[in-house]
């Protein structure tokens, strides 16, 4: 189990573009860490760094205890799981998952019996001669883990090795990888753009935007407890609502967190605002609607059911509401959110 | 109307008008076939007669006269063949080694790497397509001849290991490895060696196999660079053994011995082409179009 | 343990100089650019350069002399018809090869069986030697023994000289050439047109398009990168033309075959009159790059790329 220790890294591309600076991170030990954020954010750069397969600019990057910068790739004990899976399509799977233990001098009688092994383990134990071309997508990413696993690395490394799967293959993948790191129990690194597949696998997720880390936490911190408006809105489906307040704050809450009731219902605590159904998506067991009110239109997700063009009461619980601050921090202060709460009440009243 | 589109499917006037074109295609067809074929058939015909019949006029279409054996192996001891095919494989694969070797690193270094000049070197390359043999054999020639390379085997190998289309194009084949697989292969512990022949020319072997068509086919029959670079019969190859039996203005032509030796040069070339017809005729496609 | 010395050495490997060279750029490249500028960079210099020079290798004299050699070259009748001949050659060589390739590239596209097989007979002298094949065609043109006179004295035709004579001479080479090339030019042809995709035929087809108008309209405006590729190709090919002249005609009778780049090396190599034949091929080099600036400024810009 080892730990993966960023201390004030950048990275600067040659043509001058600096993409991540000055970016502290640890990755804890044994944890299955996702690195999440819209494309460009520098995840997939970060993610490549830590195998060195980008030049570290400036900082240091640790691996356990040891100092990684400068080193060949392949000398940093991690292994990788590329998007396009990467396998070498002139050699058989034999040969694809051999090619790298040949390198490091595994005698053969070991060789043998890891192929064997990690073949059984990812399930492609009679694939074991035969070439890329004849493997599916699905079975030619198995290959690729089949190799990582083999190089019994310090760290898994995995850069969105699911995009390129069809939905089902991808759920199914997704359970497999979670199964594999709780086996293996060594530290996983995985990049994705897809917040929904993060919150669904991660112990621990990294939220990213533009080169910077913008949170750092289990599924349920970044979910609730969302420290600054990015995070609030880049993580859940969908986004977290915004209302915009007189004094340059915002409020949020989730489209999860809302209910709604027949205008004739007694309200309930919170504040409670009319509006009307403008869209209605129907999701399997839920409903996900847009309504239109006086103070905005807003998402909500719930069970209940409504119909088009339907009057309705939204209604917000005080613990579910969000405030953040002009430079989209979240405000923790009572005080301060004890004002906030005031204006949205006034907001709330106007709009009725 | 004549069937002018891509396409395999006949469309057009039917009936007896089809069977017309139809036969009109057919005669075409055969008398392309009779205009290519006949200059071989005539050839060989000769080199099966004696003398008298071949030079007999009028000329006679099937040979009465069969003195195969004799013409052949006269060709062959005349012309001393066994040395100058000797020559010609030696050159040959020389050639073709070096030029590989040559070839080769450069591509990857072009494809895959980033350095300083890269651009402008690369131009370099480009440049050099443009600079026909036919203009710098003169200055080769008096190069080779001070550093004492003339008439020797240096001299027919080692300037023709350069091939800017070779590079070319073989960069441009080594540009489509997707980066991820070098990535992998990093991360694998690949040396740079293992990378170019683990995984840059397994990968591209269409590619290395065509331009090694080119190299192999153009050096076995060059002749254009062997006379100038040669002087004497030391380092030549066949083509110059089927032309020594060419007294070309001096005296009679003994033209069924020379047609025998004519035969020897371009059978092993006609025997691979009919076993290779369809990836040499694709290798030269690939060559024109990209 | 066997195994940690195995990983030592690999390791050592990985770092080892041997690597490092191999992951140089420069040392990839350096055998390259070194011929390149030893076989081709370096004798363009010298053909400039000695252009303007009395130039002697066994006398050993080497003097600045101006434009004489240029002048010298312009007076000959022998080089001004050795030049002459050049542009007839290539004109009909590259003309006729490319209506021919296009016709019969157009005849023998994909449509399987005989056809293929007669592509692949024409194909066959591109891959053998300019010497058989002159050594096959001066049999067949012997004007005293050869197939051709026979074939036109029974069809009750005047013979020719062919290459033994002046007028002939010439049209003779450009037969065989002609007869090389049909099979190169109309395999790239149908390569070209194999390019074209099928949509393109079946919109075509939709808009009433067949014939003439659809080969006029659409095929061969498609066709035109390849079309523009064997004119650049053809007349750079044609204009250094070599080997057929002087195995078959070597110039003659009478200079009436000669052409350029066979005159600049009887000039060299024959009658050792280097500064002539550096001007001669600095005026080669010259016309190269002419047309083939014109090819690109003025039919470049008609090719219609997909």
């Amino acid at each position: 189990m080892t730990k993966i220790l960023f201390e004030r890294v950048k990275k600067t591309y040659p043509g001058g573009h600096t993409v991540i600076e000055g970016l502290d991170l640890t990755i804890d030990p044994g944890s299955f860490t996702i690195l999440v954020g819209p494309s460009g954010c520098g995840k997939t750069t970060l993610l490549r760094m830590i195998a060195n397969l980008e030049t570290i600019t400036g900082g240091k990057i640790f691996i356990g205890d040891r100092l990684i910068n400068g080193l060949p790739p392949g000398e940093c004990e991690i292994a990788m799981v590329f998007q396009n899976y990467a396998i070498y399509p002139h050699m058989t799977v034999r040969k694809n998952i051999e090619f790298g233990l040949k390198n490091v001098g595994i005698p053969k009688g070991e060789r043998e019996r890891r192929v064997a092994s990690v073949l059984s383990q990812v399930g492609l134990g009679e694939c074991i001669d035969v070439k890329p071309s004849a493997l599916s997508g699905g079975q030619r990413q198995r290959v690729a883990l089949a190799r990582a696993i083999s190089k019994d690395p310090k760290v898994f490394l995995m850069d969105e090795p699911l995009s390129n799967l069809d939905a089902k293959l991808r759920s199914q993948m997704r359970s497999e990888l979670i199964e594999l790191h709780r086996q293996l129990k060594s530290t996983f690194v995985f990049v994705t753009h897809d917040q929904v597949e993060a919150m669904t696998m991660g112990d621990c997720i990294v939220v990213m935007s533009d080169g910077r880390i913008m949170q750092k936490g289990s599924p349920k911190e970044v979910y609730s407890d969302p420290k600054n408006l990015f995070v609030a809105t880049f993580i859940g489906d969908p986004g977290m609502n915004l209302l915009k307040l007189d004094n340059g704050s915002t409020a949020g809450f989730r489209p999860r967190k809302t209910r709604l009731f027949k205008p004739a219902a007694k309200e309930a605590a919170g504040f409670a605002v009319r509006g009307t159904v403008t869209v209605k998506e129907v999701l399997g067991g839920d409903f996900l609607y847009l309504l239109d009110t006086p103070i905005g239109r807003f998402k909500v997700k719930t069970e209940d059911e409504f119909d088009f063009d339907e009057p309705v009461l939204m209604q917000l619980a005080g613990e579910n509401l969000y405030y953040f601050d002009k430079d989209e921090q979240r405000i923790y202060d009572a005080s301060a959110i004890g004002g906030c709460r005031a204006r949205l009440a006034e907001a709330v009243a106007h709009g009725r | 109307m004549k069937q002018i589109d891509g396409t395999v499917e006949v469309q057009g006037p039917g009936g007896w008008k089809r069977t017309l074109f139809g036969g009109l295609s057919l005669v075409l067809l055969l008398l392309l076939i009779l205009v290519y074929v006949f200059p071989f058939y005539w050839m060989v015909t000769t080199s099966v007669k004696t003398f008298e019949e071949a030079i007999r006029f009028p000329p006679t279409f099937i040979p009465r006269t069969f003195d195969m054996i004799n013409n052949y192996r006269a060709a062959w001891t005349m012309a001393n063949f066994p040395h100058f095919a000797r020559n010609s494989l030696v050159i040959t694969l020389i050639t073709l080694v070096g030029q590989l070797l040559v070839t080769i690193p450069a591509a990857y270094a072009f494809a895959k790497k980033e350095f300083k000049f890269k651009g402008f070197l690369f131009g370099f390359i480009l440049f050099d397509m443009m600079i026909p043999g036919q203009v710098t054999f003169i200055p080769i020639y008096v190069f080779l001849s001070n550093i004492g390379w003339l008439d020797t085997l240096w001299a027919l190998t080692v300037p023709f290991f350069i091939s800017s289309f070779g590079i070319f194009f073989v960069t441009q084949a080594f540009k489509q490895v997707p980066n991820e697989v070098i990535d992998a292969a990093r991360t694998d512990n690949a040396t740079e060696l293992q990378i170019i022949l683990g995984i840059m020319v397994p990968m591209n072997k269409p590619v290395i196999v065509t331009i090694s068509l080119f190299t192999v086919i153009g050096k076995w029959n060059d002749y254009f660079w062997t006379l100038i670079l040669t002087t004497s019969s030391k380092v030549r190859t066949l083509p110059f053994a089927v032309k020594s039996l060419f007294a070309l203005g001096d005296g009679i032509n003994m033209w069924n011995i020379s047609m025998a030796g004519n035969v020897l040069l371009v059978a092993p070339l006609l025997i691979i082409y009919i076993f290779a017809n369809k990836q040499i005729k694709q290798a030269f496609v690939y060559g024109g179009i990209k | 343990m066997g195994a940690e010395a195995a990983v030592a050495r690999t390791r050592r490997r990985r770092r080892g100089l041997l690597n490092k060279v191999f992951g140089c750029p420069y040392v990839l490249i350096a055998p390259a650019v070194i011929l390149i500028a030893v076989f081709s960079i370096q004798p363009l210099f010298f053909v400039l350069q000695k252009s303007f020079r009395n130039f002697d290798m066994v006398q050993g004299i080497d003097r600045f002399i101006g434009l004489a050699n240029y002048r010298s070259i312009f007076t000959n009748p022998l080089f001004l018809q050795a030049l002459g001949n050049t542009f007839v050659y290539m004109l009909c060589t590259v003309g006729f090869g490319i209506v021919f390739g296009v016709l019969f590239g157009l005849f023998l596209n994909k449509r399987g069986g005989m056809f293929d097989l007669t592509q692949s007979v024409i194909f066959t002298p591109h891959i053998i030697s300019y010497v058989s094949i002159s050594v096959m065609w001066m049999w067949v043109l012997d004007p005293r023994a050869g197939m051709a006179n026979y074939l036109l004295q029974s069809l009750g035709l005047p013979t020719s000289m062919w290459m033994r004579g002046e007028e002939s001479s010439l049209f003779s080479v450009m037969i065989v050439a002609l007869w090389k090339g049909l099979g190169y030019t109309s395999l790239i042809v149908i390569a070209g047109l194999q390019n074209i995709p099928p949509y393109i035929y079946e919109s075509a087809r939709l808009d009433r398009s067949r014939g003439f108008n659809l080969l006029g309209r659409i095929i061969l405006p498609l066709l035109s990168p390849t079309l523009f590729f064997l004119l650049v190709t053809g007349v750079i090919g044609s204009f250094g033309t070599f080997d057929i002249i002087n195995l078959m005609t070597v110039g003659g009778p009478n200079n009436s075959s000669n052409l350029l780049v066979h005159w600049i090396y009887q000039t060299g190599f024959q009658f050792f009159r280097m500064g002539p034949a550096m001007a001669a091929s600095v005026v080669y080099l010259a016309i190269i790059a002419v047309i083939s600036l014109l090819n690109f400024t003025v039919f470049g810009k008609k090719v219609h790329y997909q």
